[in-house]
């Protein structure tokens, strides 16, 4: 084994631009130090720019639909609401899992989503460890599962900063003038300190880590400039119109403060790492700090994100690491790949990344496997049966509401879950789009756009994906129906704000004349008339004007009608010069009618808002190529690809930019990324082709691209990653039928509740019928009328459904039987004993029945199947630990095809009270309906 | 090294050592070196007892 250390630091929202004025005013001296030591270079964001999406990325080297995490929340496995996204809903390894197969010690502090803690071989203390929830003099409770192992939880606990400890002495490095704040009005320095002692704990907890533990690798997520920055950068100098001086004055120190709090905490990270160890430094994305900084924020949910800019940082150090050299084209993606590779170990097929080879003095022995998913041995993740996927938990539990299982939840519970699941599907829709995977993104789009087009975000991407896949006239329909909503929306939203202040203003009036006070000078506001509904389309069309004539000139752009886009582009260009992407469009529109200088300068406009733009680096390269300038198109197109590394396009038009310079080597390796990036780019198999067979003389590698580009269709199918292997899963189940363990020895039968439980659909009505016949006294309540699913009746009891909140029902259940689905066992009552007759059915059929009682569609037949299995897993496991409740399997098929053999078994758990002969009677072959 | 009982930035940052450095000369300071947490016994004097160490 390698020996080797390295220290992953995560700085949320690090962004060079921010750091390099610091550095030059010398007051980030250690991050100086460590670049000069080592290298740096921009790392490109993904799609979402959400924290907990990209940091899982880091640690996993996957993007969000490989991954798992979908942004800040989750649903609550009961339904009861939603709760903040917790580890077990990250479906692969993390780097840490990885290395501590691999016989590594790690330790993983505040990582993000890291609650509950995994039970790795070292330290980890999950995100939930630094929120102080009350004030000082309250109680300061640590929540179960926040530190792995337990034993370490309290030294750990003490660690912790809370706000209310720190001092002026603290704040006044941020806010000098902080003595003129009236804090009853202003609560702003209550937030620095919050932020402040939120990153104190987590650097504590690391450092004690550090100094108290052996290590090979550790990873410390720091949430602070994140915070610093949503906050405060509106404040960051230089100064903007519109953000108020006083307010400028006491704050425009704050952001500037953070980092260099994050270079002492760095200082004192690199002591106790020592020189022997590679150190990385990485953001998840950066934050505008400049003349990009948005005025308003989007109002839709996670808005805040349109401050990240699409940049974060990467600094790296170690004995391995070349010094002082900028490196180009890191996407977050590449993070742990780069440190497998620094542990001598195998990056895999299945992440997304690739190491950083350009940071190595020596180019290291590159070894790849398929997965470390498939990797058998104990990783330190939690149990299997505790990863669950929220999202198909809380679909299999709409899917028992709508069966009538169980009560739904609260209007305003079900309405946050609800759009919960709406952004989540909309995060993975952007996630697939970030990779050019149409497929995918296109019925996640079209689902949302159908069932909220009041929400102009969804129709806009909708027909951005109708453009990529040239299906013109739906984008145009798409676009003109999301115009219309939206402008109506705005109608709504000016006349119910008239009406608000209209009644404000006559309860005012009114209040003033009850009391008579009012003076003769004082006057109240007039309201203005509010105008007609035209007058008001007209103001909206005006105000939104340069947004909509940039859409329209996309349309046409696409439509290959580049003048007609030009005339739009150029109206938006009058009311808003500035509009970001609006000179590429305007540099595109001149390319495609061959206007090359002028799409030339127009990309320069473009660059000369945002010099930093990948897109219009880009377009400039694809001029100079049609200028027949290949050195400037090389150069261009490497400066693009070396900002986000992720665009095909821009590799393919490299390698033809290398071809012509005569550099086939160089050509067939950026073809080659092309590929890798988009595995169905036709056209640049077809140069590879060509190139291996004429220039470069691999006959082999021709053939291979000639192999693959003849299997390539023209539309991708969905991909299938079926998670868990279903039959082992339903083997743990089905394998115990018939066998049972007494656990209620000497209870009076008067005292015990017979369950017959299960899923929906899996024949617990027919157990139910059995019972009956036997003699056994059922507890129902008839409300449930039998009908063509089940034609003898339901034999439910309605209070059931509601036994997480109310278990009342269950005192007069005792010495009877009721029925009780499986997903409810949970809520049982502790203080009675129970004897439960769990039906198992094959799950294909249990959906089948289920979905021909629901008239729904099959297509997530397999999905829900998964999650219901993994659920009677769980509760299989539950059941096992409980010494109250006496459990019996029973397989529906084997009722059916063996009935006296089954009762025989149910009567000896009944301890022989069933009357066989009868129970016999009832089983009727025809309920078996879902087969054939 | 001379810790004020007041605290200080470069405390917070030094992590585990500065911390804890910082709360022993709160205490001796006369002011409480700690937020509150009750003990597994539930003892309510505690942070009482803390106020006034």
């Amino acid at each position: 084994m390698t020996k080797q250390k390295v220290l992953l630091i995560g700085w949320d929202a690090a962004d060079w631009k921010v750091i390099h004025p610091l550095i030059d005013a010398g007051k980030m001296p250690t991050l100086k130090q460590f670049i000069n030591e080592g290298v740096m270079g921009n790392l490109a964001t993904l799609d979402p720019p959400l924290s907990p999406i990209m940091w899982t990325s880091i640690g996993t080297g996957k993007t969000a639909d490989k991954h798992g995490v979908m942004g800040f929340t989750q649903p609550r496995e009961d339904g009861s609401g939603i709760q903040p996204v917790l580890s077990t809903s990250r479906k692969v390894k993390a780097v840490w899992n990885i290395l501590m197969q691999a016989g590594y010690k790690s330790h993983v502090i505040g990582w993000w989503p890291s609650h509950p803690a995994d039970p790795i071989n070292g330290v980890c203390i999950s995100n939930f460890y630094h929120h102080a929830t009350g004030a000082l003099d309250d109680e300061w409770n640590m929540a179960q599962g926040t530190v792995h192992p337990p034993e370490l939880a309290e030294t750990l606990a003490e660690l912790r900063v809370h706000p209310e400890e720190l001092t002026a002495s603290h704040i006044a490095p941020f806010v000098p003038d902080l003595e003129k704040i009236d804090q009853t009005k202003d609560q702003r320095l209550l937030s620095i300190a919050k932020i402040t002692a939120e990153a104190s704990s987590m650097h504590a907890a690391a450092t004690w880590i550090m100094e108290n533990q052996p290590w090979d690798f550790l990873a410390v997520y720091y949430d602070a400039i994140d915070h610093y920055c949503h906050g405060f950068m509106k404040f960051h100098p230089p100064h903007r119109e519109g953000i108020p001086r006083d307010l400028y004055d006491f704050y425009n120190g704050v952001v500037e403060g953070g980092y260099r709090f994050h270079d002492m905490m760095l200082e004192r990270l690199l002591q106790l790492a020592g020189d022997d160890t590679t150190v990385i430094i990485c953001s998840d994305h950066g934050f505008h700090p400049d003349h990009l900084r948005p005025i308003q924020l989007p109002q839709e949910p996670a808005g805040p994100a349109a401050e990240h800019s699409p940049y974060g940082m990467i600094a790296m150090r170690g004995p391995a690491i070349k010094q002082d050299q900028l490196i180009y084209g890191s996407t977050l993606l590449d993070i742990t790949p780069t440190i497998l590779t620094l542990f001598d170990l195998p990056t895999a097929r299945d992440m997304e990344g690739r190491p950083l080879l350009q940071a190595f003095k020596q180019a290291p022995d590159i070894k790849v496997i398929d997965s470390w998913e498939e990797i058998a041995g104990d990783c330190g993740m939690h149990d299997v049966d505790a990863e669950q996927d929220p999202w198909m938990e809380q679909e299999a539990l709409d899917q028992l509401v709508a069966l009538g299982y169980i009560e739904p939840p609260g209007e305003n519970v079900q309405k946050t879950v609800e759009n919960n699941a709406r952004e989540s599907k909309y995060y993975l829709a952007r996630v697939y789009l970030s990779k050019n995977d149409y497929a995918n993104a296109l019925p996640l789009l079209e689902e949302l756009f159908a069932k909220y087009p009041d929400q102009s975000r969804f129709g806009l991407r909708l027909a951005k994906v109708y453009l990529n896949l040239e299906r013109i006239a739906e984008a145009r329909r798409v676009t003109d129906e999301t115009i219309a909503v939206s402008e109506q929306t705005q109608v709504q939203e000016i006349k119910d704000n008239f009406a608000q202040q209209k009644a404000a203003k006559e309860k005012a009036e009114k209040e003033k004349a009850e009391t008579e006070e009012k003076s003769e000078t004082e006057e109240s506001q007039e309201i203005p008339e509010l105008p007609d509904d035209a007058t008001l389309l007209e103001q909206i069309r005006q105000r939104n004007r340069p947004t909509l004539a940039l859409l329209q000139g996309n349309l046409c752009l696409a439509e290959e009608k580049p003048e007609d886009a030009l005339a739009h582009f150029q109206k938006a260009q009058t009311a808003s010069p500035r509009l970001p992407d609006l000179h590429i469009s305007i540099a595109h529109s001149y390319l495609k009618m061959q206007q090359l200088q002028d799409a030339e300068e127009a990309f320069f406009q473009a660059l000369e808002i945002n010099p930093d733009s990948a897109a219009a680096l880009y377009g400039l390269g694809l001029v100079y190529l049609q200028m027949r300038q290949f050195n400037d198109a090389a150069e261009a197109l490497m400066d693009s690809v070396g900002r986000i590394y992720h665009n095909p396009n821009a590799h393919y038009f490299l390698g033809e930019a290398f071809y012509r310079l005569g550099r086939f080597e160089m050509a067939a390796q950026s073809w080659e990324v092309a590929v890798t990036q988009a595995p169905g780019l036709k056209k640049a198999h077809k140069r590879l082709i060509d190139i291996y067979q004429r220039h470069l003389n691999e006959a082999l590698k021709a053939a291979q691209h000639q192999e693959i580009r003849d299997r390539i269709v023209e539309v991708p199918t969905h991909s299938s990653d079926q998670a868990v292997d279903k039959k082992t899963t339903l083997k743990t189940v089905l394998e115990q039928s018939g066998t049972h363990t007494k656990k209620l020895v000497g209870i009076p039968p008067a005292k015990i509740i017979t369950l017959v439980s299960g899923l929906p659909r899996s024949g617990t009505s027919m157990m139910m019928q059995i019972l009956q016949a036997g003699g056994l006294d059922l507890l129902t309540d008839e409300k449930r009328n039998a009908d063509e699913h089940n034609p003898l009746g339901y034999f439910e009891l309605e209070a059931i459904k509601n036994l997480k909140q109310d278990k009342s029902c269950l005192a007069s259940a005792q010495g009877k039987v009721i029925k009780v689905i499986a997903q409810l066992l949970p809520a049982l009552d502790k203080g009675y004993h129970y004897r439960i007759i769990f039906m198992l059915r094959e799950i294909h059929e249990v959906l089948q029945s289920q979905q021909t009682m629901l008239n729904q569609a099959e297509s997530d037949k397999d999905k829900l199947g998964q999650t219901f299995q993994q659920q009677l897993h769980r509760i299989q496991v539950w059941l096992r630990k409980q010494n109250n409740i006496e459990v019996i399997y029973v397989k529906y098929q084997e009722v059916i095809q063996h009935p006296l053999q089954a009762i025989e078994k149910l009567n000896d758990f009944l301890d022989g009270v069933l009357d066989v002969e009868k129970s016999l009677e009832v089983v009727d072959v025809n309920l078996y309906r879902a087969r054939g | 090294m001379e810790i004020p009982p007041e605290g200080a930035l470069g405390l917070l940052a030094l992590g585990a050592v500065g911390i804890k450095a910082w709360r022993q000369a709160r205490k001796e300071a006369g002011e409480p070196s700690h937020w509150y947490r009750k003990s597994p016994e539930n003892d309510d004097k505690t942070h009482e007892a803390e106020k006034n160490d």
